[in-house]
């Protein structure tokens, strides 16, 4: 069975002021190409799917092509499961209706969990699609209250799959989750205030293949069957580096898997440059990437967006990690660290040119202080 | 300071109770509170805000408009917050003054706002801390450590204001930041300064003043001047001191010469004053030698002053005899007259007492008749009245008789009508039965009618069920055809059941034949056994119909016969009596029947006339009485006035008409018995004076004896006396009489005249001796003159004396600029020490305190480093909120505004700019991670003030998504330095991220309530 795995578009995000719908369009042609040419049996998205719980208009209109042509045209199933950054109710609507044309959609967590069946040449493929769970919401789900964290999320919900699952059969697990044994970035919104949201790759041992959603680079979450798709394009500063892609998966009749990675361009790139203000404006050529620049100069620049963005037009922002001019003056002392004669001291070298007060000065000084100070 | 738990009641639009228990958010960190416009979201941050500081957040509600608008009088306005504090629970309760209802006096009553604090110990026994609206609310600022406008910028950040804490001027940030981190004492020290400052300026001002005074006071203008006229004036001094000296020298030798001149002098006058008293006394010389003489006659006269006396003596007492004798003649002349005039009196005397035997003679008659009239006076009066009542019994008696005529009338009377009651009595009964055999007759034709009736319907209802017992049989028999058709027709359906279930050579069941040559046929479905066993019920049924109606039919029957007998009994009772007349027999009855009523009425009547008559059979016998009596009280009186009337004539014979008033008489006693007394007195008065004018006339007489004959002998003695003294008078070389009497004078006087003929001697003597002494002195000198010398020596007193003065006042004067001298010493040397000083002060004062080019202040210059530090933090947050593009900083130029001016790094424009450059949304964030940074410093300062929970009331609407996101982070990164955020808010995007929310939800009635979802 082939398998093609994505997550993580947050359709409808803004960055830096910038509407991404436009770039995620663009990728979405991409993918759909590569379903033309990769022909997968079915196509998964593990969730965020959209940026926030009430996406723009363009965001949902946007999906709402990109599904129909790819149940109508390509006529492919398709299981979406919603992220931390969806709506479940809002997703869903519908899911039901959609299901008899192959769209899965799950966005509210089920009691009884029950698999997308699909054949193939070889037998059946058992698709468990868990949605996104908050830690109330599963214990009102289930009814018990010991679940005090997203692991006890996961492994109930695996628990219930594992006791149903036909041995028999292939299972491959959706879920969107923090695992164990992977990287975070800044773009990804932490799962639950209080940083209870580690989930152990254990959980996922007796699946054939794990999705999962949520963290935005591609990578393996502990061991090479749980894998992470990364997200659809470049959603923060410090994912420039990273390189974007859909994860290919062909599934064998004995289970295991052979994963590859296409990648995906993007009409506008995420990049840092880094240079001096002056070399980058004459050397660097123009581009309508989102640029970040990293300017090495040391003085003061004036008005260096202004002058970038007349010829990067999308430049974002601008870091400064050489700046010597100090905002905080250093040699300031500390009221907490020094007794007041100190300050006094230093505040009269600040005003006099560094001269320090002679002796009478101090001794008077400390008098009234003594005085003031019973008075307090 | 941790908020644990809040109650307000009717507070904002919360009309009731609401109680919010944050615990249950401490866990999450960040909570929600959310609800519809108006709803009440930032009145909850108001009661928070107002229980602490008596405060609402926006400062533009009051707090008295804090009191529900929604709640009724009697539920009243209050606030109670419970929270946490350095491992200590505090709870405030605070009421604003609102109107109540009293319980004593109608209508609503205001009653004052009153706070309490009580601190809640680990038993949750609390413990009052302080009571009183102000006296709360300061020591609330003492626990937390700061006052209710930096709370408003930091733990609580209200609508529309956030912007307040980071454009807040630099005198306000450094106020603030001096309650937090506690920098007082900096401030108090530029303070002092600045006091000593202007002190010791006043001080040198002042010796300046005194100095320039004392310039003016001594007219010099520099401290050499001065001493130098102190030493001139000194020198002077001295120089006039010799002066002085020299004169006085002088003075003595002149005073000495003038004192020799002036004795000498002197004497001279004495000599002529003593000179001129020789001469005086030389003049009197005469007179004093006349008084020597007259001294002399006056003692010799004295020698025989006694025996002059004595014949005086006697002299006087034979004068007065004679004069005693003459007016005991008078006397004697005047009490013959009286006893003459007396005997007239005394011969009137016997007639007197025959006058006075008759009057008592007429006075004990006068008191028998004064009885004799008051008894008649009685006599009649009761006579009188005695009259009266006989009449009134008279009368009385008439009456009662009348009385008893008239009711022997009624009583005979009532005794005929009783009579005629008795005779009806006895005819009742009669009639009674009468009545009773018409009623009778009466019931039985009635019942005949009755039973005629039933016989009519009972005839008619027979008839009626025969009729219909015809039809049932009719329908019984057609029924009874029915079921035996169908019995027919079932037995050939079963035949034809049998006949179809022939086979061929098998044996009919019926009679065993093999042949069937002609099986029953049927040509319609034969009923089937239920069928006919419902006929068969039907026509059993329908039996029983018909059996019921005979039966019926009999009954009926029956009692036809019943009543035929029934009425052949009652025609037997009497005979007709079907053909009388109802009418007829209603009418006898009704006729007896009044009459009966009539009679019983007359018996009742029988019963009251028997009443009466003992009613007045018994009146009959008191009236008889009672007439007895009055006849024999009639007789009585009758008699008794008979012989009161015998009596009075008595009397009237005894005493005429006027005599008969008892008054008169009475006057007439008393007029008698005076006139008795009168003359009795008379008479004894008569007596009286001719007793005592015998007795005078004898005494009289003797007395004028003794006198002439006491005259007789003093003249004798006088013709002696007299004889002697002149004798002795001669003697002594006296004239006669005259002379000697001139002559006389007292003894007193004598000696005075001694004595000043003894000083005028003394004083000649005296004077002789003086004036030769004098003249001794005097000796063959001359009278100097003095005036020339006194002259001489005025002067030189004079000059002295205006050098003495001229000496003293240099002497003051001198003494007067010594002092200045030395006060201008003192002052110097003070100035001195005071520049020092002042100098000293100005130079750390204009350090500390800034001076008008540059304001930088000691605290401020302390805070500094402090501000720079929570900036950093705030830009931290500022950084990753604004993507990267903004910094705060503190202003480095243009500090003339203060040194804790904020400003704002662009990072695009390479720039700073003043923080009111930023937008709407970009000024949230600045302001937030402001309050953040600042928060993180306060914690992180040791023994600095816990801000450990921040409520944010609004702003995130103006964000963008991605903004929002980068807020929503960072505030979720104080939960993990243990924070507890509450933030009101509209946005969804929030609603969906934050699942612990306080729900406010609005009522149909307008009034709010809370509710916790966690």
């Amino acid at each position: 069975m082939r398998i093609l795995h994505t997550s993580d578009w947050h359709l409808g995000r803004i960055f830096h002021g910038h509407h991404l719908t436009d770039d995620q369009a663009c990728l979405l042609e991409q993918i759909e190409g590569i379903i033309k040419d990769f022909n997968p049996d079915v196509i998964l998205n593990c969730g965020d799917i959209f940026d926030r719980a009430m996406p723009p208009k363009e965001a949902v209109d946007l999906l709402d092509e990109h599904c129909s042509r790819i149940i109508t045209d390509y006529k492919k199933p398709y299981i979406i499961i919603a992220g931390n950054h969806d709506s479940p109710e809002r997703l869903s609507f519908g899911s039901k209706i959609l299901q008899k044309s192959s769209l899965f959609i799950k966005g509210k967590g089920e009691k009884e969990i029950s698999p997308v069946v699909l054949p193939d040449k070889d037998g059946d493929v058992c698709f468990y699609a868990l949605p996104y769970l908050d830690i109330e919401a599963c214990k009102f789900l289930y009814n018990d209250a010991k679940i005090k964290n997203h692991e006890d999320v996961i492994k109930k919900q695996v628990q219930i799959i594992e006791k149903k699952h036909p041995p028999s059969k292939r299972s491959v697990l959706l879920a969107h989750a923090f695992v164990n044994g992977s990287q975070q970035c800044e773009s990804e919104r932490p799962l639950f205030l209080g940083g209870s949201e580690m989930v152990p790759s254990s959980l996922f041992k007796n699946f054939n293949y794990t999705a999962l959603g949520h963290l935005h680079r591609n990578q393996k979450a502990g061991f090479s069957f749980a894998r992470y798709s990364g997200s659809l394009m470049k959603y923060s500063i410090s994912e420039a580096e990273h390189i974007k892609s859909v994860n290919l998966i062909e599934l064998k009749k004995d289970g295991s898997a052979i994963i590859k990675e296409e990648k995906l361009k993007p009409q506008k790139d995420l990049r840092i440059v880094r240079g001096k203000l002056e070399d980058i404006l004459k050397k660097t050529d123009k581009s309508s990437d989102y640029l970040v620049f990293e300017l090495l100069d040391e003085g003061i620049l004036y008005e260096p967006m202004k002058r970038l963005r007349e010829k990067f037009i999308n430049a974002i922002a601008v870091q400064r990690p050489n700046q010597t001019i100090n905002r905080t003056e250093t040699n300031l002392p500390d009221f907490r660290k020094s007794t007041e004669l100190e300050i006094y001291t230093a505040l009269k070298k600040h005003k006099n040119d560094g001269k320090s007060p002679n002796k009478k000065e101090l001794e008077y000084f400390q008098k009234i202080l003594n005085e003031v100070r019973l008075t307090i | 300071m941790k908020p644990v738990f809040l109650t307000l009641q009717a507070f904002g639009p919360f009309a009731r109770k609401e109680e919010i228990d944050f615990s249950k958010f401490i866990n999450n960190g960040i909570f929600l509170i959310h609800g519809p416009t108006g709803s009440g979201k930032s009145s909850i941050l108001d009661a928070i805000s107002y229980a602490l500081f008596s405060q609402t957040t926006g400062a533009e509600r009051t707090s008295e408009e804090m009191v529900s608008q929604f709640s009724d009088i009697e539920t009243e306005t209050f606030v109670s917050f419970q929270f946490q504090l350095k491992n200590k629970t505090y709870r405030i309760e605070r009421r604003p003054s609102q109107k109540k209802k009293s319980s004593r006096k109608e209508g609503p009553v205001e009653v004052q706002a009153k706070a309490a604090l009580f601190e809640i110990m680990s038993d949750k026994e609390e413990i009052l801390l302080a009571s009183g609206a102000k006296i709360a609310t300061e020591k609330i600022e003492s626990i937390l450590g700061f006052s209710a406008p930096q709370f408003l910028q930091t733990v609580i950040i209200p609508q529309g204001r956030f912007r307040d804490a980071l454009i807040a001027p630099s005198n306000d940030r450094e106020k603030i930041l001096q309650d937090l981190f506690g920098t007082l004492v900096y401030l108090k020290v530029q303070e002092k300064f600045k006091e000593k400052e202007k002190e010791t300026k006043l001080s040198l001002d002042n010796i300046n003043e005194f100095k320039k005074e004392l310039f003016i006071r001594t007219a010099i203008s520099s401290e050499k001047e001065l001493s130098d006229k102190c030493d001139k004036l000194t020198n002077l001094a001295k120089s006039l001191e010799e002066k002085k000296n020299k004169l006085k020298e002088e003075e003595k030798i002149i005073r000495e010469a003038l004192s020799k001149d002036e004795k000498l002098h002197s004497y001279f006058e004495e000599l002529e004053a003593l000179n001129l008293k020789f001469i005086k006394i030389k003049s009197e010389q005469k007179d004093i030698d006349n008084k020597k003489s007259l001294k002399e006659s006056a003692q010799k006269a004295l020698l025989i002053k006694d025996a002059y006396e004595n014949y005086r003596e006697i002299q006087n007492e034979i004068e007065n005899l004679t004069l005693d004798k003459e007016s005991i003649s008078l006397e004697i002349k005047k009490n013959q007259t009286i006893i003459k005039s007396l005997h007239v009196d005394i011969k009137k005397l016997p007639d007197y007492q025959i006058k006075l035997e008759n009057l008592i003679v007429t006075e004990g008659l006068l008191s028998k008749k004064i009885s004799s009239a008051e008894e008649y006076f009685k006599l009649s009066d009761n006579h009188k009245n005695q009259e009266v009542s006989l009449k009134k019994e008279r009368s009385k008696l008439l009456d009662k008789e009348k009385l008893f005529i008239s009711i022997e009338k009624n009583k005979n009377e009532i005794s005929e009508k009783l009579n005629k009651a008795k005779i009806i009595e006895a005819s009742i009964p009669s009639i009674q039965s009468e009545i009773e055999t018409e009623k009778s007759i009466l019931f039985n034709l009635n019942k005949i009618s009755d039973l005629n009736l039933r016989e009519n319907k009972l005839i008619a209802e027979i008839k009626d069920a025969e009729k219909e017992f015809n039809e049932l049989k009719n329908k019984l028999k057609k029924i009874k055809d029915k079921l035996s058709l169908k019995e027919r027709q079932w037995r050939e359906g079963q035949v034809f059941i049998l006949s179809s279930s022939l086979k061929k050579n098998e044996p009919c069941p019926v009679c065993g034949s093999k042949a069937h040559p002609a099986p029953a046929k049927a040509d319609k479905i034969p009923p089937d056994f239920i069928e006919l066993e419902k006929a068969r019920k039907e026509k059993e049924e329908f039996e029983i119909i018909c059996a019921e109606a005979k039966e019926n039919i009999e009954s009926k029957k029956n009692s036809l016969e019943s009543i035929k007998q029934a009425k052949k009994e009652i025609l037997e009772t009497r005979e007709n009596i079907d053909r009388l007349e109802k009418n007829a027999i209603l009418s006898v009855i009704h006729e007896k029947e009044k009459k009966l009523k009539e009679s019983l009425g007359k018996i009742e009547q029988i019963i009251n006339l028997q009443n009466e008559e003992k009613e007045i059979k018994r009146e009959i016998e008191i009236i008889k009485k009672e007439i007895e009596e009055l006849r024999g009280s009639v007789n009585e009186k009758n008699g008794l006035i008979k012989e009161q009337q015998a009596l009075i004539k008595k009397l009237e014979k005894e005493l005429s008409s006027q005599e008969r008033e008892p008054d008169f008489l009475k006057t007439n006693t008393i007029t008698i018995r005076e006139e008795t007394e009168s003359l009795k007195t008379k008479i004894e008065e008569i007596k009286i004076k001719k007793e005592k004018s015998e007795k005078q006339s004898i005494l009289l007489n003797e007395k004028s004896n003794a006198v002439a004959k006491n005259i007789e002998n003093k003249k004798k003695q006088y013709h002696t006396k007299e004889a002697e003294f002149l004798k002795r008078m001669k003697d002594l070389n006296f004239i006669d009489i005259n002379h000697f009497q001139k002559a006389f004078l007292k003894e007193d006087k004598i000696k005075k005249l001694n004595e000043e003929v003894a000083e005028f001697e003394k004083e000649a003597a005296a004077l002789d001796k003086q004036i030769n002494y004098v003249k001794e002195k005097i000796k063959n000198q001359k009278k100097p003159r003095l005036e020339p010398v006194k002259k001489k020596l005025n002067l030189v007193e004079n000059e002295i004396e205006q050098c003495a003065s001229r000496l003293s006042q240099m002497n003051a004067n001198i003494k007067n600029i010594k002092k200045e001298y030395d006060t201008l010493q003192d002052y110097l040397k003070k100035e001195k020490k005071l520049t020092a000083e002042y100098s000293l002060i100005k130079e750390i004062s204009d350090t500390i305190n800034g001076t008008r080019s540059d304001k930088l202040t000691l605290q401020k210059f302390a805070l500094s480093a402090l501000l720079d530090e929570i900036l950093a933090a705030a830009s931290l947050r500022l950084k990753k909120m604004s993507l990267l593009r903004y910094e705060l900083q503190r202003r480095r130029k243009n500090t003339e505004k203060g040194a804790l001016e904020l400003e704002v790094f662009d990072e695009h424009t390479g720039d700073s700019r003043r923080v009111e450059t930023l937008s709407g949304g970009e000024s949230f964030l600045a302001s937030l991670s402001l309050a953040l940074g600042l928060a993180d410093v306060v914690e992180s300062y040791e023994g600095g003030i816990q801000m450990d929970t921040i409520f944010i009331d609004e702003g995130f609407g103006a964000l963008d998504s991605q903004a929002l996101e980068e807020a929503i982070n960072a505030l979720i990164e104080l939960k993990k330095e243990g924070r507890l955020v509450g933030i009101i808010s509209h946005v969804p995007e929030l609603k969906e991220r934050i699942k612990s929310v306080l729900e406010i939800i609005v009522k149909s009635d307008n009034t709010s309530s809370a509710r916790i979802r966690a």
